[in-house]
C-alpha cells in the first residue's frame, strides 16, 4: 500500500528505519546467543540425558496443556463470544487475569487454590490427587498460564465472523455442529493457528508458575526454562547452549504449525 | 536473580550519568542473611553519612554468576566457600574474611506431620525439599544427610530443588511438603508460627565469608561494611538473628 | 393456496405486520423503500426472527405459530440467497452448491454431480474450483441461486439477487432470471428495489411501506393503480 499524503519517501523511510531497528533489536540478542556456541557444544547438550529428559518433559508438558487448552478454551471462547449473560465482562476480565498476572503470582494462586492446604486440596488428596511437585502440576501451571491466549485470540475471531454465513448454512438444512465445523471454524482458521501458535509457544516458555506451583525436579517437573534456570547457576556456558536448543526447537515447532493450519488448502 | 538483574539494569543506567547517586554501596549477599543485614543497615548508615546501603539478596551461586559476568558490585558476601572460590577465580576478588557461622535444621509443618526426627525421612511417600544442589544450603543440607546415614532414602522423597534457602521455607511453611532443611536462621519470627524445628546432631559447619570487589569504586567504604561485619555491631546483629561467631 | 403469511414481526422499535398468501408456482417481488421490512420478512421466513403474533403455513405445514410453535431454520428446507450472497469463502464454487444436499446426508460424490450439472445450467461450470473470493459479482450471484435452488426447495427467497451487477449486465440477468424463476418449483419470492427487476421476473406485487403491506396482487394490476410512492418510482423509472 503507497501513502498517498505528503511525501511517499519520507514516510516509507521513516517506517523502515523504525521497524528495521525493531528486528535488529530482535535479532541481536539472538546473533549473540549463537555466536557464543559452537555445533560441537550444541550438539554434546542435545545428546546429554539430562537435557533429553527436559526437552521431551517440555513437549510433552507443553502439548497436553495446548490439548487442554483447546478442549476447554474453545467452548469458553464461544460462549463469551456468542453468549450474552450477565457478567460477560467479568468473565472477560478473569481469563485475561494470567495474561497480566506476574507468572510466579499465578503459581502462588494457583497453590492457593490446589496445594495441600488450598481451596480444593485436601477435597483432592482425599481422592488421591496431588498436584504440586508433579507433571500434572506443571501441565495445571501452564494451562493455566497458557490458555487465555487461545481464548482471547479465538474469542475476538469469533465476533468478527459474518453470522449471514451461518444463517445461511442453517437455512440450507446444516445442523449446529455441522454449522461450526464447516463454516464456523474454516472462517477463523488463520486466528486459530496463530492463537494455538501462541497458546503453545507460551507454555513452552513458562517457568514462574511451574518452578512455583510445580516445583523444580529432573524427569518430573523440570521442563526446559527450569533446566536453563539450573544450569544458569552452576554453568551459564550450558545455560546458553541450553537456551538455543529450546530456541531451535521452539522455531521449527512454531513455523511447521503456523503454516500448516494457517495456510489455506 | 530477577531482583538482581533489574539492580544490575538500575545501576548500568545510573552508571552511564557518570557518577553513583546519593553514594551508593552495592552489596549482594546471600538469601540467610536478609533480616541480619537490613538490621544492620540503619547503623552502618548513620555512621557513615550520605551513604545509601543498596543489597541484592539471592543464592550465593546466582550472585557469584552474577560478578563472574561482571556484575558493579561492591561488596560480596557468601553462605559457602565454594561460591566464594568461584567469585574469586573470577579475578575480581583478592580474599575473603570470614565473620560467621550457621547451623542446620530439620523443619517440618506445624501440625501433625509424622516427621518426630532425620530417620523419618526415610519414610515412603513424604515429601522433601531442599535448596538445589548448587545452592550452599541444598549442598550442605546433602553433606548433613550423609551424615545422618539416611541421605539415599531421603533424596528418594526429594520434590523439588528450590534456587534459595527461603524457597524451602515457603513450601514448609505453606505445608506443601513435609520436611525441609534450613539454616537455623531461616526460622524468622515472620515463619516461626508456621514450623516444627528439629536440631540435627551433624558435624556440618556452613560457614559466611565477605569480600571487596577489587573494582569496587570506594574501597574504603567497602572495607569499613566487612569490618562492620566482623566488629562488635555486626556480631551482634548477627548473634540476635541466630548466627554463630566464626 | 402455498404461502400464506399473517404476522406481527418486533426488531428493536421497529413493527412489520402484514398478511398475504401466494398460490404455488407464483413469482413474487417484493418492493419498499429503504427500512420498510423488507429483509426482516426474509428472516421471518427463513425463520431467523420469530413473530410475536401469527402464522406462517408452507404447502399445508405450520413453519410457525406463535408464540409456542416455532420450526428452526435447518427444519424449514427453503433456498435462501441473502444479500451480499453469504457464499462460504473457505469452500470451492462447486461445494458451495452441494452444501445443502451434503448437509441433508447426500454422499459426497453424488452431491458433487448434481452441483456441477446445476453450475452448468447457470453457465459457470468452469468455475467450479474457484474460491469466492476469486469470483466476479455476477458469477458469485449464479452460485449463490444455484447454492438456493439445488435443493428443490418449496419456497425460494431471494433478497436483492442483482444488486451486485451494474446496469448492462442487470438487463442480461433480468431474463436470465426470469427463465430460471419460471421453471423452478414452487413459491418464489423475489425482493428488491428496483422496479424493472420486478416487472421482468414477477408475476404477483408486493409493495411494502412502514412495515405494512400497502398494496399487494397480480402485477399489473397493482401497477395500474399504483400507490403514491411506487407511482414516484415509476416516473423515475420511465
Amino acid at each position: 500500500m503507497s501513502l498517498r499524503t505528503g511525501r511517499p519517501g519520507q514516510a516509507h523511510a521513516v517506517l523502515g528505519v523504525l521497524g528495521g531497528a525493531a528486528l535488529v533489536f530482535f535479532a541481536l540478542p539472538l546473533v549473540a546467543l549463537i555466536g557464543r556456541v559452537t555445533p560441537a557444544e550444541l550438539w554434546a547438550q542435545l545428546g546429554a540425558p539430562a537435557v533429553q529428559r527436559a526437552l521431551w518433559l517440555s513437549l510433552e508438558v507443553s502439548l497436553i496443556s495446548l490439548g487442554l487448552c483447546v478442549v476447554f478454551g474453545f467452548p469458553l471462547a464461544f460462549v463469551l463470544a456468542r453468549v450474552a449473560f450477565p457478567g460477560r465482562a467479568l468473565a472477560r476480565g478473569l481469563v485475561s487475569l494470567p495474561m497480566v498476572l506476574p507468572p510466579v503470582v499465578g503459581g502462588i494462586a494457583l497453590l492457593a487454590a490446589f496445594g495441600r492446604r488450598g481451596l480444593l486440596g485436601g477435597m483432592l488428596e482425599r481422592i488421591g490427587v496431588v498436584l504440586p511437585f508433579t507433571t500434572a502440576g506443571a501441565v495445571l501451571a501452564v494451562t493455566f498460564v497458557a490458555m487465555p491466549f487461545l481464548v482471547t485470540t479465538l474469542e475476538g475471531a469469533l465476533a468478527t465472523v459474518d453470522p449471514r454465513l451461518e444463517q445461511a448454512a442453517a437455512t440450507l438444512g446444516a445442523s449446529r455442529w455441522r454449522v461450526l465445523w464447516t463454516v464456523t471454524l474454516p472462517a477463523i482458521r488463520p486466528s486459530m493457528a496463530a492463537g494455538l501458535a501462541l497458546c503453545w509457544a507460551r507454555g513452552l516458555g513458562e517457568f514462574g508458575a511451574t518452578i512455583t506451583f510445580a516445583g523444580n525436579f529432573e524427569g518430573r517437573t523440570q521442563t526446559m526454562p527450569l533446566a536453563v534456570y539450573d544450569a544458569l547457576q552452576a554453568d551459564p556456558e550450558a545455560a546458553i547452549t541450553l537456551g538455543l536448543v529450546l530456541l531451535a526447537v521452539s522455531l521449527t515447532l512454531l513455523m511447521a504449525l503456523r503454516g500448516h493450519i494457517g495456510r489455506r488448502r | 536473580m530477577f531482583r538482581g538483574l533489574v539492580l544490575l539494569a538500575g545501576v548500568a543506567l545510573s552508571a552511564c550519568k557518570g557518577e553513583v547517586a546519593a553514594r551508593e554501596l552495592r552489596v549482594s549477599a546471600a538469601m540467610s542473611l536478609k533480616e541480619a543485614l537490613v538490621g544492620l543497615e540503619p547503623d552502618f548508615e548513620a555512621r557513615h553519612p550520605g551513604v545509601d546501603v543498596v543489597f541484592n539478596f539471592a543464592g550465593s551461586q546466582i550472585l557469584a554468576g552474577q560478578i563472574a559476568e561482571g556484575a558493579p558490585v561492591d561488596v560480596f558476601v557468601a553462605a559457602d566457600e565454594p561460591q566464594m572460590r568461584r567469585a574469586i577465580a573470577s579475578g575480581r576478588i583478592e580474599a575473603a574474611e570470614r565473620f560467621a557461622r550457621n547451623r542446620l535444621v530439620l523443619i517440618t509443618p506445624v501440625g501433625d506431620s509424622g516427621v518426630a526426627g532425620p530417620g523419618d525421612l526415610a519414610a515412603p511417600g513424604l515429601r522433601l525439599v531442599l535448596a538445589g544442589p548448587s545452592v550452599p544450603a541444598g549442598a550442605y543440607a546433602r553433606v548433613a544427610l550423609q551424615q545422618l546415614g539416611v541421605a539415599e532414602a531421603a533424596l528418594a522423597n526429594l520434590v523439588s530443588n528450590e534456587e534459595n534457602v527461603r524457597g524451602v521455607v515457603g513450601k514448609v511453611s505453606a505445608g506443601e511438603a513435609d520436611a525441609g532443611i534450613v539454616y537455623a536462621t531461616d526460622v524468622t519470627p515472620a515463619v516461626a508460627g508456621k514450623l516444627r524445628v528439629l536440631p540435627l546432631a551433624v558435624d556440618v559447619s556452613p560457614v559466611y565469608e565477605a569480600a571487596v570487589l577489587k573494582d569496587s569504586p570506594q574501597p574504603a567504604l567497602a572495607q569499613a561494611f566487612v569490618a562492620e561485619l566482623r566488629g562488635p555491631g555486626g556480631q551482634a546483629a548477627l548473634a540476635k538473628h541466630g548466627f554463630l561467631p566464626p | 393456496m402455498s404461502l400464506v403469511v399473517d404476522v406481527r414481526v418486533q426488531r428493536g422499535a421497529f413493527v412489520l405486520e402484514l398478511a398475504f398468501a401466494l398460490p404455488d408456482g407464483c413469482t413474487a417481488a417484493l418492493v419498499g423503500p429503504n427500512g420498510s421490512g423488507k429483509s426482516t420478512l426474509v428472516d421471518l421466513l427463513a425463520g431467523l426472527v420469530p413473530a410475536m403474533r401469527g402464522s406462517v403455513v408452507l404447502d399445508g405445514r405450520v413453519l410457525e405459530r406463535a408464540p409456542a410453535l416455532r420450526v428452526a431454520p435447518q427444519g424449514r428446507g427453503l433456498g435462501v440467497v441473502f444479500q451480499g450472497l453469504a457464499l462460504f469463502p473457505s469452500l470451492t464454487a462447486l461445494d458451495n452448491v452441494a452444501y445443502g444436499l451434503r448437509a441433508r446426508g447426500m454422499k459426497r460424490a453424488e452431491a458433487r454431480a448434481e452441483a456441477r450439472a446445476w453450475l452448468a445450467r447457470f453457465e459457470i461450470e468452469a468455475l467450479a474450483e474457484r474460491r469466492p473470493g476469486e469470483l466476479s459479482g455476477g458469477q458469485a450471484q449464479r452460485v449463490a441461486l444455484a447454492r438456493a435452488m439445488i435443493v428443490r426447495p418449496p419456497l425460494l427467497l431471494l433478497d436483492e439477487p442483482l444488486s451486485a451487477l451494474d446496469v448492462e449486465a442487470r438487463a442480461s440477468a433480468r431474463m436470465m432470471l426470469r427463465e430460471w424463476l419460471a421453471a423452478a418449483p414452487g413459491v418464489k419470492l423475489v425482493v428488491t428495489h428496483e422496479l424493472e427487476d420486478a416487472r421482468a421476473v414477477a408475476d404477483y406485487l408486493l409493495v411494502l411501506e412502514g412495515g405494512r403491506l400497502i398494496a399487494q396482487g397480480p402485477i399489473d394490476a397493482v401497477l395500474a393503480d399504483p400507490p403514491p410512492f411506487l407511482a414516484a418510482m415509476l416516473r423515475r423509472a420511465g
